[in-house]
């Protein structure tokens, strides 16, 4: 596809990175690091290794006792998501918005909209900061801002958002009525769910999407009962399921820990809780460090203590990653045989579109918290039981069909084709795609 | 399977015995009262009953009541409340470990029936003409046993997980039965040391003239209704519809209308509270007739008084109120057929989702609730309530993207509904033709 808009994101996570990851086909491949480009000013670069330096101590505390608790709650206050109901003005802008335009009044971010002023397509970002330096230095193209939670702060709306040009790309119904609240006009906000990868979903009707859904509720069900419940809706949407066919994979359970690490632990305890069933080759367990190369020594540490070295690389697997497009092409290929994904619920939560069913690790912040409840809400996912013991609940949960079903409610419920949605809204085509529901 | 037998003949082949604390066990009690003959015996409270053994219940029942109620005084409170606690208490189920050892709460039980004669006399009455008796409380059975009745013991637990309470002293000999509601309750009576052929997995008894035989006529048909009002927009049946069959095939022939809501949370001061705020919010959408509302009083006539006040003029409100339990389970199974939407504590009417309606939770009250919430909302069919101040804005959003229908729809697929068929074949001894839930849900 011809590059027809720039694409930034911030190296800051992965959850901003994750979604600019799977507009890339707009900017034929190519990808902007707002904190992290080439030739960026020494000076912005300080500003922004300074908040992600905060952020990612703070939440690398959070495990402390006391002192952990506090610094992240004093955080969370700061990116405070206040009730929804009753629906009321909350455009005021915030400390931290705030702060963020004093930085942008300096400033900040300027060299990075000069350069891309030089090819005024539009710019679609998934970090709300960009999209502010944007307008606030004019940048003359148009300018799409993407969620990336199922609610949000109110520092992803611009100070004085009644009068802002910037468009938002919404991950769910929630998004867009909160942006409303926040003081956006509602013909500024395309409802268009969450950018996933096309690679994983593979176009309209979603066919990849299908296929891989079909193989992995042979293995999710292993007793038949979500399929003699639902026989007529899976036949008719993803054709028979002959499972001795379909079965392109053993039962696979993926286990994702956010960028700052703070839940490396809990892949431990879900390891060593699963070592016989992974000698008896009854699951796979791949423990997914990113690009941190010390958690993935810490899990391959640990595999060789509790006996696993010998299925390293068969029944447990900890891939790691020279750098984020790596990471992110690869997990794509991966989530293809996976059965079970376990994550904090970050961006990832938004994968139970492509028919995955999510094991909630617990909720870091207002965002992760808001994005559990929606995922449960969808059906797509439930909280993980005690890690120690997920050699029991875990094939419990299989054996009772509950995680069939679970994958096939994200499907069904979750909005599946954003990033075709956005495609086609910054392409200025008309969508031949559903239109999605308020909620949800 | 085609039905070998009929379900709608059956009567006079057991005993059903209730108690009279709380609408739990009563519940349950009415659901199976057909094959009593249309008799509930309520072991506290029965026709003949000794004054002794009344007295016995009602100190048994008033100690627990005590110890609550010390609640708010700061220490002693604390320590009374945590006696309550600790006999309620449910473990973790996981790791699964032995969990037969009698608690506190057990002992002391054992000790009123064997030491004090409580439900002797009962048993003596019974053993008249033994049939199998079915207890939805514990009490009575371990009494029945203790003091040797002469028929099948049968025990029905009315949430979806339960106390060690629920298990006699020594599990391994006695001899009761257990009906249970989901899955869950299998293992969990199997930790307590139960053997598994004294277990079946039937469902919670959900009243017979809602659901309409085994063929589920009259759900089927009250679902179909439900499902057009509650996805007015279509959303859930765009998704759904080559599974429906009947029930979605037969919805697109009803036009939508206003829901029906119906909130049955109970008389506490806090959730008098609730239901005061519900109404002051949903006062305009009432006004415009764009929902009816049933407040659910019970047995209760200083909640239905205090409904009344606070209703008013209010059109489109209902209260429902009887006198008497049964009338009170016989008015309520009727207007169920009409109700949308069921607002309650996770009690034992959790399981009520079963017959396709979506649960609207009000906050749980003690551990079997929380337990009722973790599987409602596993089964998908019911989600926890907003602020009740703004019950006008979430109530509609919800209904408006179709995430009713879906509890509605997910409750009617993954909750047990044929129970009360399933406990008959069962008590009956005969193969039944109901298919066997899964373990879990």
């Amino acid at each position: 596809m011809k590059k027809i808009a720039h694409i930034v994101d911030v190296d800051m996570g992965y959850g901003h990175a994750r979604a600019a990851y799977a507009l890339k086909d707009l900017s034929a491949g190519e990808i902007i690091s707002a904190n992290n480009y080439r030739g960026i000013p020494k000076s912005d670069l300080n500003m922004w290794q300074r908040s992600r330096k905060a952020y990612e101590t703070i939440s690398r505390l959070k495990p402390l006792p006391f002192i952990g608790d506090l610094a992240f709650n004093l955080m969370d206050e700061f990116q405070e998501i206040p009730a929804f109901y009753p629906r009321r003005d909350l455009s005021r802008p915030s400390l931290q918005l705030r702060q963020i335009y004093r930085m942008i009044d300096k400033g900040f971010g300027s060299h990075l909209i000069e350069m891309l002023r030089n090819e005024p397509i539009p710019l679609v970002t998934t970090f709300f900061t960009v999209a502010f330096m944007a307008e606030a230095n004019g940048y003359p193209g148009a300018i799409y801002l993407v969620t990336t939670d199922a609610d949000i702060a109110r520092h992803w709306a611009p100070l004085v958002p009644q009068r802002s040009k910037i468009r938002y790309f919404a991950a769910n119904g929630r998004c867009k009525e909160r942006l409303m609240l926040y003081g956006v006009r509602e013909s500024q906000i395309f409802l268009t769910g969450f950018p996933l990868p096309k690679e994983l979903v593979g176009g309209y009707p979603e066919r990849q999407l299908q296929k891989d859904l079909l193989s992995r509720i042979c293995n999710l069900d292993p007793n038949g009962i979500f399929y003699d419940r639902y026989e007529k809706t899976i036949k008719t949407k993803l054709g028979p399921a002959r499972c001795e066919l379909n079965k392109t994979h053993p039962l696979t359970l993926a286990f994702s820990v956010g960028g700052a690490g703070a839940q490396k632990q809990l892949g431990v305890d879900v390891m060593k809780s699963l070592r016989r069933e992974i000698r008896e080759r009854k699951i796979r367990l791949a423990l997914f460090a990113g690009i941190r190369t010390n958690v993935a020594e810490l899990y391959v540490d640990a595999i060789k203590k509790v006996g696993l070295e010998r299925e390293l690389g068969r029944g447990v697997i900890v891939p790691i990653y020279k750098n984020r497009h790596d990471y992110f092409v690869a997990f794509s290929a991966f989530l293809r045989e996976t059965d079970l994904l376990m994550t904090k619920p970050s961006e990832l939560s938004f994968y139970t579109a492509l028919g995955l069913p999510i094991l909630i690790a617990p909720p870091i912040g207002s965002q992760e918290k808001f994005n559990s409840i929606w995922l449960q809400y969808v059906g797509g996912g439930v909280p993980m039981g005690d890690p120690r013991y997920t050699n029991e609940w875990l094939f419990d949960w299989l054996n009772s069909g509950g995680l069939a079903r679970m994958a096939w409610s994200g499907y069904i419920e979750a909005p599946t084709h954003g990033a075709y949605r956005i495609e086609e809204i910054v392409a200025g085509r008309k969508s031949e795609i559903h239109p999605l529901p308020l909620i949800v | 399977m085609p039905p070998s037998h009929r379900h709608d003949q059956t009567t006079d082949v057991a005993y059903i015995i209730d108690v009279d604390m709380g609408y739990g066990h009563a519940r349950a009690a009415h659901s199976l009262k057909h094959l009593a003959g249309g008799q509930v015996i309520t072991a506290n409270d029965y026709q003949g009953m000794i004054e002794s053994e009344r007295l016995t219940w009602k100190h048994w029942r008033e100690a627990y009541e005590t110890l609550s109620r010390l609640r708010p005084i700061p220490l002693i409170g604390k320590i009374a409340f945590g006696i309550v606690e600790k006999a309620q208490e449910i473990s973790d189920f996981y790791p699964r470990r032995d969990l037969s050892k009698p608690n506190f709460s057990v002992r002391q039980v054992y000790q009123l029936i064997e030491r004090r004669g409580l439900g002797h006399e009962l048993t003596q009455r019974l053993n008249r003409n033994p049939k199998p008796v079915i207890c939805t409380h514990p009490v009575p059975a371990f009494a029945l046993e203790t003091h040797g009745y002469r028929g099948e013991i049968w025990c029905v637990p009315t949430d979806a997980d339960v106390a060690r309470a629920w298990v006699a002293m020594n599990p391994k000999q006695s001899r009761i039965r257990y009906c249970c509601a989901n899955g869950r309750l299998v293992e969990r009576l199997q930790l307590y040391g139960v053997p598994a052929s004294r277990l079946t997995l039937t469902g919670f008894p959900l009243p017979q003239e809602l659901i309409g035989g085994v063929e589920s006529s009259v759900l089927k048909g009250d679902l179909a209704r439900r499902l057009a009002v509650l996805d007015p927009n279509g959303f859930f049946r765009e998704h759904y519809q080559y599974e429906f069959g009947t029930s979605a095939e037969r919805s697109h022939s009803y036009v939508s209308a206003p829901p029906t809501l119906m909130y049955c949370v109970g008389g506490a001061g806090a959730q008098r509270n609730i239901g005061r705020q519900l109404i002051k919010s949903l006062a305009s959408r009432l006004k415009r007739e764009e929902l009816r509302l049933i407040l659910v009083a019970g047995t209760r006539k200083d909640v239905a008084e205090y409904y009344r006040q606070v209703v008013g003029r209010a059109r489109s409100v209902e209260i429902l109120y009887h006198r008497q339990r049964a009338d009170y389970f016989t008015a309520m199974n009727r207007t169920l057929h009409t109700v949308d939407i069921l607002w309650t504590k996770p009690s034992e009417l959790s399981f009520y989702t079963a017959l396709g309606l979506p649960i609207v939770m009000a906050p749980p009250l003690g551990r079997q609730e929380e337990f009722n919430a973790i599987w409602l909302t596993q089964v998908g069919g019911g989600m926890m309530q907003g602020d009740p101040r703004y019950t006008h804005e979430w109530l509609f959003d919800w209904l408006n993207s179709g995430g009713f229908a879906r509890a509605a729809w997910n409750g009617f697929v993954e909750a047990p509904t044929h129970g009360v068929y399933r406990i008959e074949d069962a008590v009956l001894g005969r193969a039944s033709e109901l298919e066997v839930p899964p373990l879990i849900v």
